[in-house]
């Protein structure tokens, strides 16, 4: 029924904000869960609600890029366990197709920036 | 030292030896350990700010820190002496619970996989900005997360809704 509605082969891509959540993961390693890559997101200066995130993590572990586990619960948490996230090579794959993609474009918006035009 | 009643005995002499200092020092850190783990303080650390340079340290200060970079302030109490163990815990380390009427409501609109990891970062993060803003700050943060984590979750639960009943909708018309 999804893939009426999609035009093309949005699986394969990442928005912004989905790609900062994907490097976000990278960067915390083995301790990347919800509260951690929040406060990451933070620091870079992109706040969201975390329910925002959950939506974010949701769509890229239905599009296989992420996957997810329960790990142990704190008193700190009110007794709830982390959910834990981890990019798997799908998600490593498109991050690198973003990043060449980036690369080719980047020269000519530099260009762009220096000569003053859009 | 003139005691007179119904004031608390204080303690105001230094510890000269240095080593006798660096044992009260782990002394009250073994203790911390096991408050620590009775509050269930299980990703950060104790440091001891303040009460070693006392013979006997009716009260010392701590700095709990969480994971991250959050901190928190307590102040608690020895009972006994040099070796004796810490009897009551810091009571504002606790850690604070939330609105329970604002949990609630994404309770009642989360999946049943999403309760665990989503309102236990909610309560997570709101501990934290207790020990930041204070309590009435954060209530407000708390609320103010719900709203805007509820609002995807409505649009979720509407279009879900209206999805089944379109499905009806066809299903009754074609049969």
């Amino acid at each position: 029924m999804k893939g009426l509605f999609v035009m093309g082969k949005s699986k394969d891509y990442i928005g912004e904000l989905e790609e900062l959540v994907l490097l976000a993961i990278i960067k915390l390693g083995t301790n990347a869960y919800g509260a951690a890559i929040h406060e990451a997101l933070e620091d870079v200066g992109r706040k969201m609600a975390i329910g925002a995130l959950y939506t974010t993590l949701s769509r890229l572990e239905d599009k296989g890029f992420v996957d997810s586990w329960l790990g142990e619960a704190t008193a700190e948490r009110g007794g709830r366990a982390k959910k834990y996230f981890k990019v798997l090579a799908a998600g490593m794959r498109v991050l690198r197709e973003t990043e060449d993609a980036r690369r080719k474009l980047s020269p000519e918006l530099g260009i762009a920036l220096v000569g003053g035009t859009a | 030292m003139k005691l007179k009643k119904g004031k608390p005995l204080r303690f105001r002499d230094k510890i000269v030896d240095r080593k006798a200092m660096e044992r009260r020092r782990a002394t009250i850190i073994r203790d911390l350990e096991g408050i620590q783990r009775k509050l269930g303080i299980y990703n950060g650390k104790i440091v001891v700010l303040d009460g070693l340079d006392t013979q006997v340290p009716p009260r010392i200060k701590v700095e709990v820190q969480f994971e991250g970079s959050t901190k928190m302030e307590a102040t608690g109490t020895v009972s006994r002496g040099l070796d004796d163990e810490v009897v009551r815990s810091p009571s504002e380390a606790k850690p604070q619970q939330p609105p329970v009427n604002a949990e609630f409501i994404l309770h009642l609109l989360l999946r049943k996989g999403e309760h665990e990891g989503l309102i236990g970062d909610l309560v997570e993060l709101y501990g934290r900005k207790c020990a930041r803003l204070g309590v009435r700050r954060a209530n407000l943060w708390f609320y103010a997360e719900i709203f805007w984590t509820a609002l995807p979750l409505i649009k979720r639960a509407i279009i879900k809704g209206g999805l089944i009943a379109l499905g009806e909708w066809i299903r009754r018309h074609i049969s």
